[in-house]
């Protein structure tokens, strides 16, 4: 019995074959559903910009001739959002307001998070998105945008 | 006595961990990827007492170092990982079929997909889903780093606890 102990205790303290199965069928698993993703991506035409998950804020072009910002506001006292549509020099211009807010910018065929309130700012450190699918969150706020357009993409298939 | 001074401190030590993870984040050019040092400690108390007391730690832990570097929203997100990993890593060590470090992995690729569902509801989209390769990586790579830590430590934990 003591030295079934042992080798259990030996056991416990080594990588077993088991590991190593587990590490690749989960990187396989990443390389499948990466490659899926990468199969339905293709370039969009238009983002949507929406707000925990039902309000609409608006439908934006991306074939735009010049940079557009976007600043969202969002107002505490009564819930709502706005969200308004800046040229560069406008943007340069303004004054950011109190409340929490979110900048976006569109130039490129691309959008961009430029500024954002939220604690944690991974929406600002995102990449910049161009292809259908593709979207930038900043769940603090229950902000998305989302590329759309171009070819009806699988998850569309799971969505609806 | 002993058993609640040991878990009091790995509580502390926990927290101490949480907070170095929040102001030192994993900086790889991935945004919301985190090593998951905290998990060290859950980790190590699954093995060394049993899922009770890892529960209580991490929840604890959760709760207290939310309220103190983070928010209501950040414990919530939090919790809903936690508790979706904790759940993976004792039906793993419960299987006896994978080591320390396969366990770990394992919390660390369910914490990221407990996280991504939580996501899901809050935008109310399946947007999050593009998210999965990389946290399926991401996870599979800190839990490894996480379980060999683990590992190591547990013979000197073992002894002198």
């Amino acid at each position: 019995m003591f030295g079934c102990d042992k080798i259990d205790a030996d056991k416990k303290h080594r990588v077993r074959k088991a590991d190593i199965c587990l590490v690749f069928v989960i990187l396989a698993a990443a390389l499948v559903s990466f490659l899926i993703i990468k199969l339905h991506s293709m370039k969009g035409s238009y983002a949507v910009v929406s707000y925990d998950g039902e309000t609409l804020l608006g439908q934006i072009s991306l074939e735009q001739s010049e940079s557009v910002y976007y600043l969202l506001a969002y107002e505490s006292s009564d819930d709502s959002i706005t969200m308004r549509e800046l040229s560069a020099t406008e943007w340069e211009s303004i004054e950011l307001p109190d409340v929490e807010y979110n900048v976006f910018i569109c130039a490129d065929n691309d959008i961009r998070m430029l500024q954002s309130s939220c604690p944690d700012k991974i929406c600002v450190h995102h990449s910049a998105i161009s292809k259908t699918g593709e979207n930038i969150i900043c769940l603090p706020h229950k902000l998305v945008i989302e590329i759309k357009g171009g070819k009806e993409n699988v998850l569309d298939g799971v969505a609806y | 006595m002993k058993k609640t001074v040991t878990l009091g401190f790995l509580l502390a030590l926990s927290m101490i961990l949480s907070y170095i993870e929040s102001v030192l984040p994993l900086s790889i050019g991935i945004p919301g990827i985190k090593l998951g040092l905290p998990n060290l400690i859950v980790v190590i108390l699954l093995y060394l007492y049993g899922e009770k007391e890892a529960l209580a730690v991490n929840i604890l832990r959760i709760v207290l170092s939310g309220f103190m570097f983070g928010n209501l929203f950040a414990i919530l997100y939090a919790l809903a990982g936690a508790l979706f990993s904790f759940t993976v890593m004792f039906i793993m060590k419960k299987t006896n079929v994978f080591s320390i470090v396969g366990v770990s992995i394992g919390g660390g690729v369910f914490h990221n997909i407990g996280q991504l569902i939580v996501a899901m509801f809050v935008v109310e989209t399946y947007a999050p889903i593009f998210y999965l390769p990389v946290l399926l990586a991401a996870g599979v790579a800190t839990g490894f780093i996480i379980g060999l830590i683990s590992m190591r430590l547990m013979p000197y934990i073992q002894n002198k606890l």
